[in-house]
């Protein structure tokens, strides 16, 4: 599903933010990628999303060659993903029917089912009948619902999370991380990343730890 | 920013666009009418001298010859008297015969033809006309009319490069803000796989649509306004000449007019999301 082979990305100013990286995911596996501030994590988050290209070696993720990719190629990629930001990254001026549609508005779907499909993802992250509401009427926590919500909603074959905890408290946590984990059991393919170790060892998934841009286990 | 803020921006530059092209598109009627007021040459005036010793029979038929000639509106006799009258008046000169000369006999009778165009067949054939021993003024103000011309053309150019450079610049402004603010929106729309082209398009149709608004405004304001001009105020002052030729602008100048402002507002709309590619997709 997802292999990376001898990943090396250098910045102009010299600096190498991942060295000699390679891995492999299984499709529908769930992942811990961690690692300490500046190990690289969001570099490779940059590559896995198409934002960026590594320097040399090779990404290649459910047949998708990253070396030769196509403009029209990463738009499609890109739609088959979902990702979840630490910030959420809600459209603030927008309700949650808005914030959440927007992947299926990406791919033109009709009113009727963006508003079905809404209703019902928002009835799993347990925001029914919030609709109508604008984010900033939303706890932290209901914000990172609303954001994974929006992440899952096209049914992603691999979802992408970076520290999607990093600002909740224990228990919202929990309640994300297990949302998170019954959607990987759907056959997404789940990453992510977070230095929580009480979330890895209470979790028991496979961690990738990256270390100076290296991969350490 | 919230759809009716949006709205707002939107009215808000296509008013201002309006108003741009309906300013510049009005002075360029004007300039236009002025120009082709000049070109008309229906003020030209061509003084020939008829000097002392010529028969009065030469002139009767110079005048009648002339007369005739469908170029020339109107042609005037001043004689010897009458412009030494005229010359002592404007210059206040009384002291003509102090000197010991009869300047009455010296100065020429002065024959005036008012042309309808600036015609330099007749005038070379005034020129030939040997009754006229000179004819300077005439060159004179056919140089003069060429050069207001000259200027006229010119400042017709200037408005044309000042309507399309306000065009560009408040466009530019406009697509640049508004992509500025809604920076977050397309990062997630690039990040849910919307593809370059439609996330460009956007902008491109709304600069086209912005464009084709005001432009179309400006037209119909600017005609507007040459009318009034046209009708109201240079008829009142009975400038009759020059109101006839301050024309609104037709079909012939307005669709290439909206031609070229089009390509230019698509241009400007692609410009604004050149960076796109680099930031919210590959940066290879």
């Amino acid at each position: 599903m997802i292999q990376l082979k001898h990943v090396y990305k250098t910045y102009a100013q010299g600096t190498h933010a991942l060295k000699n990286v390679s891995f492999e995911i299984e499709r529908g596996e769930f992942i811990f990628l961690s690692g300490p501030s500046g190990a690289g994590k969001t570099t490779l988050f940059k590559l896995l999303t198409t934002y960026d290209m590594p320097s040399s070696g090779h990404i290649n993720v459910n047949g998708y060659n990253f070396s030769g990719i196509t403009l029209n190629q990463v738009a499609e990629f890109r739609r088959k993903m979902g990702i979840v930001f630490q910030d959420f990254k809600l459209l603030k001026d927008r309700n949650l029917l808005e914030n959440i549609a927007l992947p299926l508005r990406v791919r033109k779907e009709k009113e009727n089912y963006i508003k079905m499909k809404v209703e019902e993802i928002l009835e799993r992250v347990g925001l029914a009948g919030k609709a109508d509401y604008l984010p900033d009427m939303l706890s932290g926590g209901e914000q990172q619902r609303v954001a994974l919500a929006r992440a899952v909603i096209n049914n992603p074959m691999i979802l992408i999370a970076d520290e999607p905890t990093g600002n909740l408290d224990t228990e919202t946590t929990d309640v994300i991380f297990d949302l998170i984990e019954s959607l990987s059991t759907k056959g997404t393919t789940v990453i992510v990343a977070t230095h929580d170790k009480r979330v890895i060892a209470e979790r028991n998934k496979r961690v990738i730890l990256l270390k100076d841009g290296e991969v350490t286990a | 920013m919230n759809q009716k803020q949006k709205y707002f921006i939107h009215i808000l530059a296509s008013a201002f666009i309006t108003f741009i092209m309906c300013f510049f598109m009005s002075s360029w009627s004007v300039i236009s009418g002025f120009q082709a007021f000049f070109e008309s040459g229906q003020n030209v005036e061509l003084t020939a001298f008829v000097y002392e010793g010529v028969p009065e029979e030469k002139i009767q038929n110079f005048i009648n010859t002339y007369r005739k000639h469908p170029e020339v509106i109107a042609i005037s006799r001043q004689t010897a008297e009458e412009s030494f009258k005229a010359l002592k008046a404007e210059l206040k000169i009384f002291d003509f015969q102090m000197k010991g000369v009869d300047m009455e006999q010296v100065l020429p009778q002065i024959i005036t033809l008012k042309l309808r165009h600036l015609d330099t067949r007749l005038i070379n054939e005034l020129k030939l006309n040997r009754i006229v021993d000179e004819l300077l003024d005439g060159r004179h103000w056919l140089q003069k009319n060429e050069s207001i011309i000259q200027v006229l053309k010119g400042a017709s150019i200037l408005m044309a490069i000042l309507c399309l450079s306000s065009l560009v610049l408040s466009l530019t402004l406009l697509i640049k803000t508004q992509v500025q603010i809604e920076k977050d929106e397309i990062s997630l729309r690039a990040m849910h796989g919307e593809s370059l082209w439609s996330l460009k398009k956007s902008y491109v149709i709304k600069s086209l649509g912005i464009t084709l608004f005001g432009t179309c405004m400006g037209i119909i304001l600017s005609s507007t306004a040459a009318s009034i001009l046209q009708t109201k105020v240079l008829t009142q002052f009975q400038i009759q000449n020059l109101a006839e030729q301050i024309k609104p602008l037709g079909p012939e100048q307005a669709f290439p007019f909206i031609a070229v402002c089009l390509l230019v507002g698509g241009i400007v709309g692609y410009m604004q999301t050149a960076r796109f590619e680099k930031d919210f997709y590959l940066q290879r």
